[in-house]
């Protein structure tokens, strides 16, 4: 009873003066300087809207980089598209040294990296909701 | 929540109208301004984190749902940001020794302001806020000054309601116990010129 009568006069006491502070403004041309600044992020954020690979394009790559990848070792003769024959021997003449070929890596490190890698992209959506969440 | 003029305004912003931000600004500079100062004491830091606060809130004002207030969303960004800005620069001094005060001595400190002029007095507590650690300082303005609610306290800070409470009734306390200490030895000096 008493702490509570105590902590409604502390609340009251620091309702009292603490109001009677005055506030404090910025400098005078805080507005203009500020809204100048605006105007160049309102612009860096119009130009950077538009991207140089559209959405569209990204997807036509894609697709015929399967297509390359894929028809080539399509064994059936008739097809439902009729694709000129490309032919990849000449891959064959390339005669590269394996450089990797004593090189092995044992299945924990695999393991390790691909945790890794799962993690990492854990926490890029955490990190994202997180800072999101910031400006709700 | 937020008002409809406010609201008016966050439209033409979102909808490309970068001048009507300018309106927002004027209405809400002094609130993250003085909030900025009170937290790092600093003038130019004040201006640097006000000016962050508003283009993070520009650039960010399509997220403002309009759930609260936008004064106490503006003022979450602005608390963080200064939160931040006190995390990189650590020459702020937050250590403070306080004498523990008795409640009984309430009547007499404000006896004391009662007899200091109005603007004088003002100064006092403000001298006084300002050796209140960061965290205190911050809560004692949110809610004494600008008098945000708990809810909307909770909201800027993320603090959980419980340890808000204990937090705020620690620097009513310390805030009471400094003024003590520095009005005492001022009245004093004041009378001992006469």
């Amino acid at each position: 009873m008493e702490e509570n009568r105590n902590t409604i006069e502390l609340d009251a006491f620091a309702k009292k003066y603490v109001k009677e502070i005055h506030t404090e403004s910025p400098s005078i041309d805080f507005t203009a300087s500020l809204m100048g600044k605006i105007v160049v992020e309102h612009q860096k954020s119009v130009f950077s809207s538009k991207a140089l690979i559209s959405k569209k394009v990204w997807f036509l790559l894609f697709a015929s980089l399967i297509a390359i990848l894929f028809i080539p070792f399509k064994k059936s003769e008739e097809g439902l598209l009729n694709f000129p024959r490309i032919d990849f021997s000449f891959l064959d003449k390339i005669q590269m040294p394996n450089l990797f070929e004593n090189f092995s890596v044992s299945n924990t490190v695999i393991y390790a990296i691909c945790f890794f890698g799962l993690m990492f992209m854990a926490q890029v959506v955490l990190l994202k909701n997180h800072f999101n969440k910031r400006f709700e | 929540m937020t008002t409809t003029n406010d609201q008016l305004y966050i439209n033409k912003v979102i909808k490309g109208d970068v001048n009507a931000f300018a309106h927002l600004v004027d209405a809400y500079k002094n609130m993250v301004f003085s909030l900025a100062f009170k937290m790092t004491k600093n003038r130019e830091e004040a201006e640097e984190i006000s000016q962050d606060t508003f283009i993070k809130a520009y650039k960010n004002i399509h997220k403002f749902k309009g759930d609260s207030k936008f004064s106490t969303w503006l003022y979450r960004i602005a608390y963080h940001a200064c939160l931040d800005a006190i995390k990189k620069n650590k020459n702020h001094n937050n250590s403070l020794e306080i004498n523990e005060i008795t409640y009984n001595q309430i009547a007499s400190v404000d006896t004391i302001l009662q007899g200091i002029e109005r603007k004088e007095r003002a100064k006092v507590i403000n001298d006084c806020l300002l050796k209140l650690p960061e965290e205190e300082r911050s809560l004692i303005w949110m809610f004494y000054f600008d008098e945000l609610s708990l809810k909307e306290i909770i909201e800027v800070t993320q603090i959980p309601e419980a340890n808000l409470k204990v937090k705020l009734h620690r620097a009513r306390k310390k805030l009471l116990a400094i003024v003590k200490e520095n009005v005492a030895p001022e009245i004093i000096s004041h009378y001992g010129r006469k």
